[in-house]
């Protein structure tokens, strides 16, 4: 059995982790909830709780908690008409997370979480058919989140945290100009730094049998303010329609989510936990690039993306196999936000299917090694964009393991389980 | 127990990696109930590679038959000959070579604006290629569908005797006949009213003017080329005639291009009562250039919404020399498509297409519907991101000369042959990626 353990922990460390939920949401925020789904809004054990409830901090232990993913995404278009197959260029991503949780008083706990909630990026071939469209695009955002968590009691507690995130987007996109002197056509790059503000609340609820926790996550509108427009290989001709060192504003919203979780025992060493969540999509709206200097043939671009509100549904298992050995395993259903007619290069997206499994072990009585991996399939889906006429077949699979650490700041307090 | 949990290990590590792995497929395809062995192209310019004002090598390999045969090849076909001409600047007939986008300063301006313009690179020689057929594209710039059966024609067009067997004997039929062609493209009887329309459909004066061309003529020379192509059980497709009309060369020029102050309105309104054309009035703002009609009382008028400049005109003789503005100075019929002229060709176009459908039904071959595609990209179409309408200069699927199609405008010509031909003999053969084909070259 240990050796099996083993080379499950050789594959989490050999593949990498990661989870792309609805949209460009990413669900990676912790190594113990992805190997349960990603559920954790009604479970708080450890420190990643920040994130899932901060609510739920009460009813942990001062900890540090770190992870760190892989996300390897493998995306693939097929355009109806001319039959032609595009493979995305691989990439990796790495999405991470931090969490502190430290009991300043019996009743009070402060916590700080580092997290990346949102991101996107995906590069496709120098020649592929949809280069008008989109050559690459890369969106990164990190959320910085001190919270407070208060405890009423031994049953019952609220929390929350302000959310402060920064960002990047980067996207480029070849325009359909050639000039007579240029070997390739026209091209735009537009990159942009960006930030905003939220904030993430929550309320635990801690019974014998049953835990319950509610979490709601604010919008953030991620703003660029003044982010670099640059055009390349614009024939003499034309120069004066895509001005040099032009800028641009952008505003990009990070949608609120509403969370539902709850876990219970199901046997003396098994823990069952499930969360619903509700994601308000509907603000993404279109996607709009507000250029400082227009031209005729340069105007702000404001493409529709009317996303709809998503649900998503989380479940998964953790069993205490030894003293030091937990064992998780995991499923979820995401639905995709972005309605028929509009997906795009930029976010091939469907309703997605998740399965994960995970584990902890604990090496020391302080350090704890977590592990977890995800495998993850986004459904074909095929139509015809009605903004830009590309038609065919998008199909994404993600493999994604992970691992972290947990280290205790305090003795444990509680009675140690015997088996 | 060990080795059983190593080699289980690997075994599930490496299915893992292959389902992270998208498993998407392109699509069977097939020539369905047609062979593609042996293809002919026959037609006129626009089967040529015509683009910019001439015949050039790069036209010609930007042609749509020649993307069609790229694509017939994926499910069958066999090599496709083209007589090609040598590198350079092309060839329009008469030893001037095609046009590029370049600056040229205007009349009435000291900034350079774009502009065709000549190529420097010169003409190139209409070079004889007839030892080297027989050819699969048998494209013959200025060829009328009446022209097609005629042996006289290939001594008159100089870029049909340039690749023909016997000038004076061989026409167009008999050089595409030499293939033995297994599937033909035939698309015909555009000039039969381009010709005509470009001159600004002035009346003919001789048997060698413009002219339209009779409507029974027109039908039965496609029937005598249908009957020929299809004898040996050849499959086809034919298409009809566009609606030339809503090309860049009859919409560029605006109705209304003389722009007045009130006080340049007065002096014209005094001149032209002075001159006794009283009846003809000025007024700030846009007016319609004046033009000559046989049919209004003073023999001028201005031009309307109903009537169409044409991109011959002399521009800088509209913008510096008073044509169409001064009263001695009326855009001449040869410039100017009025709207009864419009109506005849646009009558014309209707009966050709008319013939067009029945043979194409009588022959069993597929009809391509080029007069309806080209209306729904002149009312502009988004391929992949690509905007592409009927702008002239522009990011476009036309070229320098107002009335060719260039790279991106033929592959959508062959992609509309192409819809046809799967949908009528049950074949996928997948279309031609627009996005790979150049639009217009900016300097």
């Amino acid at each position: 059995m240990k050796k099996l353990l083993l080379t499950l922990l050789f594959i989490n460390v050999l593949c990498i982790q990661n989870s792309l939920a609805g949209g460009f949401k990413i669900g990676l925020q912790g190594q113990k909830q992805l190997g349960m789904g990603h559920t954790g809004v009604g479970f708080a054990q450890d420190a990643a709780t920040i994130y899932f409830n901060p609510a739920g901090m009460s009813f942990v232990g001062s900890q540090l908690n770190a992870s760190l993913f892989t996300l390897l995404p493998s995306t693939s278009f097929l355009e109806s008409n001319t039959n032609s197959l595009t493979h995305a260029v691989n990439q990796v991503f790495i999405p991470f997370s931090f969490y502190g949780n430290l009991k300043l008083s019996k009743k009070v706990n402060f916590g700080l979480g580092v997290y990346t909630p949102f991101g996107s990026g995906v590069l496709y071939p120098n020649d592929w058919t949809g280069r008008y469209i989109l050559r690459s695009i890369e969106l990164q955002v990190i959320y910085f989140q001190p919270s407070l968590s208060y405890r009423f009691s031994d049953a019952f507690s609220i929390g929350g945290g302000l959310v402060y995130a920064a960002g990047h987007v980067d996207l480029r996109k070849d325009i359909p100009v050639q000039g007579a002197a240029f070997a390739e056509t026209a091209h735009a790059k537009l990159y942009g730094k960006g930030n905003g503000v939220g904030f993430n609340i929550g309320t635990y609820i801690k019974t014998e049998k049953v835990h319950l926790g509610l979490t709601y996550h604010s919008r953030v509108n991620m703003k660029v303010d003044k982010g670099d427009a640059i055009f390349e290989n614009i024939p003499t001709a034309l120069a004066s329609n895509f001005p040099k060192n032009n800028t641009f504003k952008a505003e990009l919203p990070l949608p609120s989510e509403i969370a539902l979780g709850t876990s219970f025992k199901i046997s003396k060493r098994t823990r069952f936990a499930a969360d619903i969540n509700y994601t308000f999509w509907k603000s993404f709206d279109s996607l709009g690039f507000d250029y400082e200097v227009n031209t005729s043939t340069l105007s702000d671009a404001k493409s529709p993306r009317l996303y709809k509100n998503a649900i998503s549904l989380k479940g998964g298992l953790q069993y205490n196999a030894t003293k030091a050995i937990q064992l998780r395993a995991g499923a979820f259903y995401d639905q995709t936000p972005v309605a028929d007619g509009y997906v795009a290069p930029e976010l091939p997206d469907n309703n997605k299917v998740g399965l994960t499994c995970g584990a902890t072990f604990k090496i020391l009585e302080r350090l704890h090694i977590d592990c977890s991996i995800l495998y993850e399939s986004v459904a074909k889906r095929t139509q015809k964009n009605k903004e830009t006429g590309l038609e065919g077949t998008f199909q994404t699979k993600a493999f994604a393991p992970g691992v972290g650490v947990t280290y205790l700041l305090q003795k444990r307090t509680y009675k140690r389980k015997r088996y | 127990m060990k080795n059983s949990i190593v080699a289980c290990s690997i075994l599930g590590l490496f299915l893992a990696f292959q389902s992270c792995k998208t498993n998407l497929k392109e699509r069977d395809i097939n020539a369905g109930s047609a062979d593609f062995s042996r293809y002919v192209a026959v037609g006129n310019s626009l089967t040529s590679g015509f683009a910019d004002g001439a015949l050039s090598r790069s036209g010609q390999e930007n042609s749509y038959p020649n993307m069609l045969a790229t694509q017939f090849k994926l499910v069958g076909g066999g090599t496709f000959s083209i007589p090609y001409l040598d590198e350079g600047g092309g060839n329009d007939g008469s030893n001037n070579p095609g046009r590029i986008l370049g600056f040229v300063l205007p009349c009435n301006s000291s900034t350079p604006a774009l502009s065709p313009v000549l190529d420097p690179k010169g003409s190139t020689p209409l070079n004889n290629v007839s030892a080297f057929g027989p050819y699969n594209l048998v494209g013959v710039p200025g060829a009328r569908a009446i022209d097609a059966n005629l042996g006289l024609y290939s001594l008159l067009n100089p870029f049909l005797s340039r690749f023909c067997l016997t000038p004076a004997v061989s026409t167009i039929l008999s050089e595409a006949m030499r293939v033995n062609a297994t599937f033909f493209t035939l698309w015909l009887g555009n000039n039969d009213v381009l010709s005509y329309s470009l001159g600004g459909a002035v009346p003919p004066v001789n048997v060698l003017s413009p002219a339209l061309s009779d409507t029974a003529q027109v039908r039965a020379s496609i029937q005598t080329m249908l009957d020929s192509l299809t004898k040996n059980g050849a499959k086809g497709a034919i298409a009809n005639v566009p609606d030339v009309t809503s090309v860049p060369f009859f919409t560029t020029i605006p109705w209304n291009g003389v722009v007045l102050t009130q006080g340049k309105a007065d002096t014209l309104n005094a001149l032209y009562t002075a001159n006794g054309l009283g009846s003809i009035t000025w007024k700030a703002g846009a007016n319609g250039f004046l033009m000559v009609d046989s049919a209004a009382p003073p023999f001028m008028r201005h031009a309307t919404a109903s009537d169409l400049i044409l991109l011959s005109t002399p521009g800088d003789s509209l913008k510096c020399g008073q044509w169409g503005v001064s009263p001695a100075k009326p855009l001449k019929d040869a410039y100017v498509l009025d709207q009864a002229e419009i109506a005849t060709i646009q009558l014309y176009t209707a009966r050709y297409n008319q013939s067009i459908a029945a043979l194409a039904t009588a022959y069993n071959v597929a009809l391509v519907d080029m007069n309806s595609y080209l209306k729904t990209v002149k009312s502009g179409l988004i391929f992949n991101g690509i905007n592409l309408n009927a702008v002239f200069v522009s990011v476009v699927h036309l070229s320098l000369d107002g009335v060719h199609p260039n790279a991106r405008g033929y592959a959508l010509v062959a992609n509309e042959f192409l819809r046809s031909i799967n949908l009528k003999y049950g074949a996928i053969i997948p279309l031609v990626d627009v996005t790979k084909y150049n639009g217009v070259l900016f300097p």
